[in-house]
Parts: C-alpha cells; structure tokens; sequence
C-alpha cells in the first residue's frame, strides 16, 4: 500500500512537473477543455456585465463564437464515434485544439471585458473631468470671490487705517498747532527778553565803550605827555649829550692842550737839561721860556768884544739852538746898576747884539727867530751892592721860546 | 489494482512524450493566409507595446511574445497547425495586453482626476469656510 501510494505520488509529480514543459512547448496553458471551456463562459459573463455586448460588441461576439467552436469540438469529441476513434489513436490533438479555442473565446471575453471597463472608465473619466471642470472653475470663481472679499476687507481696513491716520494727523495737527502757539508764546517772551538783554548789552556796551573811550583818551593824553616828555628829556639828553660833548671836546682839547704841554714841559725839561750841559752857563725854567743865563765876564772884553772862551760857549749854545730850530730865541742884555742907566741900556743892548751876531754869523741860527734886546739894570738876579752881586747882574739871557 | 494505475500511467506518459514531438506527427506547408495572421500577431503585439503593455500588462504581453517564439518554431518544424493556432492566440493575448494597458492607463488617469477632484473639493469647502 505504500509503495502504490509512492508510485501514485511520482505520477502525479511527474504529471505536473511534465505538463508545463509540455504546454510550453506547445505554447498552450496547462489546463483541460472543459476547464477551459468554463473559464471562457465565465470571462464571456463577466465581458457582458461589463457591458462588452455593448460597448466591444466585435470582441465579445468573437469570444462567443471562439466558444461555441469550442463546445462543438468538445461536443464531437463526446460523442461515440470519438470514444471509439480515440480507443485506438491518441486524443491529444483534438485536446489542444478545443483548449486553444476555448482559450482564444477567454482571451477575447477577456479583451472585451478590459475593452468595456475602459469605456466605463473613460464615460467615469470623462465625467470626472467634467466635474473637475466644474469644480475649477468653482475654485476660479471663488478665489475671484475671496480676492475680491480680501480686496474688499484691504479697501475697508485701508479706509479705517486712513480714517484712523486722518484722525491721527488731525490730532496731530492740534497738537502741533497748540505746541506751535506755545512755541510762538514762548518765541515771543524769549525775544522780549532778548531784547531787553540786548538793550541792556547795548548800554553796556555804549557805556564800556564810552569808558574805554575816555580810557583811551586819558592813555592818549598820557602818553602824548610822556611822549613830550620823552622828547623834552631827549631834548634835554640831546643838549646835555651836546654839552657833553662839547666838554668833552674842550676836555680832549685840554686833555690835547695838556698832552702838548706835557709834551712841551718834558721837551722843555729835556731842552733845559740839555742847556744845563752847556759850559759856562747856567738854565732855568721861566714863564713859557728857557732862560740860559751867561755872565758877561765869561763871554766879553771889557770893550764888548766876545773873547775866545766867550765864543767857544756861543758854539755851544749854537749847537743847541740849532738841534732846537723851531723855537725863537730872544737875547736880553742885563748890567748892573753902575753908571747911568742909558749907558747900561746901551751896553745891554750892545752885548745882546754881540751875541745875536755871533750865533747868526757863526752858528748859522735862523736871524728870522732871534731878536735882540737890551735891559739895562732893570731885572737884576742879585744885589748890586756887592761886586760878586753885581758881577752876577751883568748878564746875558737867552730865552729859548718853549711855545 | 497496483497493475492497473501502472497501466494507466503508462499509458498517459506515452500519450505525453509523443504530444511532446507533434513534428513528427503533422508537417504541413504554412499557407499566406497563415503568414498573415503570423503578421496581424506582431502588429497586435506593436500596438501593446505603443500603449505601455509592459507597465500595465507585462503578463499576457510576454505570453504572446512567447507564443511569437512558438511560431517561429513551429514554421521552422513546418507544423502549419500549430503555427496557426499560436499566432492566433499571440494576437489574442497582444490584444488583451493592449485593452488591459489602455484599461490601466484610463484608470489611472482617472485615479489621477479622482484625486484632483477630491483636492477640488478640499479646497472648496476650505475656501467656503474661510469665506
């Protein structure tokens, strides 16, 4: 029993593995007439409910007539001429030709049905769009609607927000009227004010003004004053400064004065120690003048005449008269008081001339610088009561000029 | 018992194997009739494809194609029976694939409607109750 149950399990197993390889080979499906048969009858009614009998009118007959072929084929194969026939031959053939009918009725059924379900499909189609026309349009015109109503309520909340502005700005408007007034007001009051200040400024100012006015005037007059002043007191510098100039001129001029009588003084000083030199004579420094005294014994004769040692002491005194040239020489003759005094004026003069000759002739001293004259007794040196007195009276000066 | 379902299955295995070679059995010329409904076959599988059988309808589409196959075989075998049979029924499923792609893309276009119009509704009664 459990080997025929195997056996019987390999068959089928091969029957069913076996028959899709058959039927693909022969391009058929894997079923019996009468299955096949069925499910054409049943596509044909499902095709009729969709209403392919209206709508796919051509395929749904096709299918009705693929499936009468096919019931006729299985007709004939029922039949006991067919039993007989197949006792001997194979029925596979008539098998697949019924199946083959019965499947192209079930494709056509099929495609008829398909065929009516997309013209139902389409009428639906068709009056969806319709409908979504509709509602579009409804949509259009209740968006026109909205964005009017929108456009309305922006118009209304405009015009309130415009009543609301104008009301503010009127408001504004007040306020800014009343703050202008009070701005006016105040302008006013501050302008006032300012210009009593000013007024005030202004007086001020006139009187600082006048002040400094008379300020400045008063400088003015100061300092015209000081400024004579200062020129009376250049003046007076000036003058003094003249003065002082000229004093200091004379000064200079005394000062010169002074150095050239200096200069004087030291040449006299120096003339007179060099006539100290002279032999036979003696020097003195009288009033702008040398005096060198030479007694008459040493130079005379009792007869006036110069005697040797007389003239080697006019050589002397020749020589320097002549270092000194510029200066003029005056000869005085002196005498005593005896005799008369015509005849001691006469031998004064006489002596005096003696030696002016002598120094012109043998000296060679200028005659133009050397006068002579005669004194007489008049200025004796000692007494004249005594010889040696009167010895010294009878003299012979030569005043050598200092200036 | 056991020797009668032996017989009977080997009986049905015969009957197989010799249904399996028809060749052998039936060799006819293919008529022009034949090779014209060989040619409606491809028009009809043409006209599927053009209307997107392989989205909507890709099953009774590749059966055909398969069926297109069986009858080039079937004219190289020179069974002009079978090369009938198939050629007919590849046009039969090409058309059932065409309707059914034509039936899909309606419905879809359709479900497309339908839910533009549930939008269109939507939005009404939305606009309606801002109104």
């Amino acid at each position: 029993m459990g080997d025929r149950a195997k056996l019987k399990k390999t068959m089928l197993s091969f029957l069913f593995l076996g028959l899709p390889i058959l039927f693909s080979q022969t391009s058929l499906a894997a079923t019996t007439p009468t299955m096949i048969i069925e499910e054409a009858k049943v596509a044909i009614e499902q095709a009729r409910k969709a209403g392919a009998d209206r709508v796919a009118l051509d395929d749904f007959m096709a299918a009705k007539s693929w499936l009468s072929q096919a019931e006729k084929e299985y007709e004939a194969r029922k039949s006991l001429l067919a039993r007989t026939k197949r006792m001997v031959s194979s029925d596979q053939e008539k098998e697949e030709e019924i199946i083959y009918l019965g499947t192209v009725a079930k494709l056509k059924a099929m495609t008829a049905e398909a065929k009516a379900k997309t013209d139902t499909t389409l009428v639906q189609l068709r009056q969806a769009q319709r409908e979504l026309g509709d509602y579009q349009d409804a949509i259009e015109i209740l968006k026109k609607k909205l964005a009017e109503g929108e456009k309305a309520k922006e118009a209304q909340a405009k015009a309130e927000e415009e009543r609301k502005a104008l009301e503010e700005a009127k408001q504004k408007t007040a306020e800014l009227e009343d703050q202008k007034k009070r701005e006016l007001e105040e302008a006013r009051m501050r302008a006032s004010e300012l210009e009593a200040l000013k007024q005030k400024e202004l007086q001020a100012s006139r009187l600082e003004e006048a002040t400094r006015v008379s300020q400045r005037e008063r400088e003015l007059s100061e300092a015209k004053l000081r400024t004579e002043q200062l020129a009376e007191r250049q003046a007076k510098e000036a003058a003094e400064l003249k003065a002082w100039e000229e004093k200091l001129a004379t000064e200079r001029e005394s000062i010169a004065a002074l150095q050239k009588k200096a200069e004087a003084l030291e040449q006299e000083k120096a003339m007179l120690a060099e006539a100290s030199k002279i032999p036979q004579a003696t020097a003195r420094s009288g009033d702008k003048e040398i005096v060198i005294t030479l007694l008459a014994i040493n130079l005379f004769t009792p007869n006036i005449e110069i005697t040797t040692p007389g003239k080697q002491i006019l050589d002397n005194l020749g020589g320097f008269l002549n270092r000194h040239p510029d200066h003029k020489v005056s000869v005085r003759g002196h005498t005593d008081n005896v005799g008369s005094e015509a005849m001691n004026k006469t031998v004064s003069e006489k002596r005096a001339q003696k030696v002016r000759e002598y120094l012109v002739a043998y000296q060679n001293v200028n005659p133009t610088r050397i006068t002579a004259l005669g004194l007489g007794p008049s200025q004796p040196v000692a007494t004249n009561a005594t010889e040696a007195g009167r010895a010294l009276n009878r003299r012979v000066e030569i005043a050598v000029m200092t200036e | 018992m056991k020797r009668k379902f032996n017989l009977f299955g080997l009986t049905l295995c015969l009957l197989l194997i010799i249904g399996s070679f028809p060749e052998f059995v039936s060799a006819q010329e293919i008529s022009p009739a034949q090779e014209q409904e060989f040619i409606d076959a491809k028009a009809a599988l043409g006209a599927a494809q053009k209307a997107q059988a392989e989205k909507y309808a890709p099953e009774p589409l590749k059966q055909a194609q398969d069926l297109l196959v069986t009858v080039e075989k079937a004219r190289s075998s020179k069974d002009a029976v079978k090369f009938a049979q198939a050629s007919r029924l590849a046009r039969a499923y090409a058309e059932l694939a065409e309707a059914i792609a034509e039936l899909r893309f309606q419905e879809e276009k359709y479900a497309s409607t339908q839910e533009e119009l549930q939008k269109a509704k939507e939005e009404i009664d939305r606009m309606k109750k801002s109104q």
